[in-house]
């Protein structure tokens, strides 16, 4: 049984390594005619196998995908070797509205601009074409306003799991021990 | 006072400045109506008169209404005074709000920052080798079988084709649409036929496509009628009473 995990595992990271981008876990599971619960049990070995050994490639879960990446430590010494194409952040004010809309989706254009107190069209049009947001619907109100959420990718570019593992909001009593 | 000197264009919107401001005095955000916020928001503005109305316009409306709280509250005590008092309330939530947010967008800058110094890599292109083919459940009878009609079919394939190898030929118009259609006439006089019944249909690719624009054609001018039972079943072709008879 111990064997033949480590051989999924050595075939995941294959199927892994040439895939590249993130990859579904079900894509895997059908693709290895293996359960999902298995495909993730040996997604944690793995990962767990590259920090315990230090190794320079890692793999990152987010939503329903995983993919390998370069250990994060590393990235100076890659840039020193070669110029890799590096994705471009996002500016304050768009990650601004990103966030609004990361925590109270689904949510609309106005909503985000009242929370914010300025107009958020550009903000809104250009995380759309980065596709870490999309429409999601529409609220069924006056106008029928769309509703935006966040995508796989916004979880892919702030490197986190899902949305609950996103850092918490303050409770109000607890903002003006912070201003200190 | 040095800290007026500033530009509108660091700052993500009017929270955002009256939030700095806030800091700058080190005071609580409900405190924001007994200091001096106001007056020094309004002037930090004031300074920056001179930026287009796009930057400016949302940094006015904020402007204007903490001016009407302050004038409002100048007013002597009467039924204004709850009215002003929601005002306040309201605009201390939504900067108790923003700042929540603001708060955790330092957060998410560290992530993003982690992130993407995590390089990863576009697909592979792979070229798959080609599919094998399993024979094992055949025998050599039935390979010699396919064989033998794999050569049988080449044989008359080659003998139609034996005149015009390697030379493409083009042959005259051996019918026009418009002999076609006569035909067809002719044929539908005796009632409904096939359009694979008439002479050449099936021998010969050039009379067919003829025979079938002749029946568009037909049906076009509203001579006949067509009928098909199905995908890929014969057309059958009638001739239109209505307008014949």
């Amino acid at each position: 049984m111990d064997n033949r995990r480590y051989n999924l595992g050595c075939i995941m990271e294959s199927v892994l390594f040439v895939s590249g981008e993130a990859i579904s876990i079900n894509d895997i599971a059908d693709g290895l005619n293996i359960s999902i619960a298995e495909t993730e049990q040996v997604i944690i070995e793995l990962m767990d196998y590259y920090i315990r050994n230090n190794r320079g490639i890692r793999l990152k879960k987010f939503g329903n995908k995983v993919q390998l990446h370069t250990y994060i430590e590393n990235a100076k010494y890659i840039e020193n070797v070669m110029q890799p194409i590096q994705k471009q952040s996002i500016s304050s004010k768009t990650l601004e509205a990103l966030a609004i809309i990361a925590y109270k989706q689904p949510v609309t254009k106005n909503e985000i601009e009242q929370i914010r107190g300025v107009k958020s069209d550009y903000s809104i049009s250009s995380l759309l074409a980065k596709g870490l947001i999309a429409n999601i619907g529409t609220k069924d109100t006056v106008g029928n306003p769309i509703l935006y959420g966040t995508t796989d990718a916004f979880l892919s570019h702030f490197g986190i799991d899902n949305l609950s593992a996103l850092p918490p909001l303050l409770p109000l009593e607890e903002l003006n021990i912070n201003n200190e | 006072m040095s800290f007026i000197n500033i530009s509108l264009n660091n700052f993500n919107g009017p929270l955002d400045l009256l939030l700095y401001l806030i800091g700058k005095a080190q005071i609580d955000i409900k405190d924001i109506f007994i200091s001096k916020i106001t007056e020094q928001y309004v002037q930090t503005v004031y300074i920056n008169e001179n930026e287009n109305m796009d930057t400016i316009g949302d940094f006015l409306a904020m402007a204007a209404r903490l001016i009407e709280i302050k004038s409002k509250a100048l007013l002597p005590k009467d039924d204004l005074e709850e009215d002003t008092e929601e005002e306040k309330r309201l605009l201390i939530i939504q900067l108790e709000e923003y700042k929540r947010f603001k708060l955790v967008c330092e957060q998410l800058n560290k992530y993003e920052n982690d992130s993407l110094q995590q390089y990863t890599k576009l697909t592979e292109e792979i070229i798959l080798p080609p599919q094998e083919y399993v024979l094992i459940d055949h025998s050599i009878k039935s390979l010699c079988s396919a064989i033998f009609k794999l050569i049988e079919r080449r044989l008359i394939y080659n003998q139609k084709t034996i005149h015009s190898k390697n030379i493409k030929q083009l042959s005259k118009e051996t019918i026009t649409i418009k002999q076609g259609i006569v035909q067809i006439l002719k044929n539908i006089k005796s009632g409904t036929f096939l359009l694979s019944d008439i002479d050449g249909y099936k021998t010969n690719k050039e009379h067919a496509v003829t025979f079938f624009i002749a029946v568009l054609e037909l049906l076009k001018l509203g001579r006949v009628k067509t009928k098909q039972n199905g995908i890929f079943n014969s057309i059958k072709i009638q001739r239109n009473e209505k307008i014949n008879g």
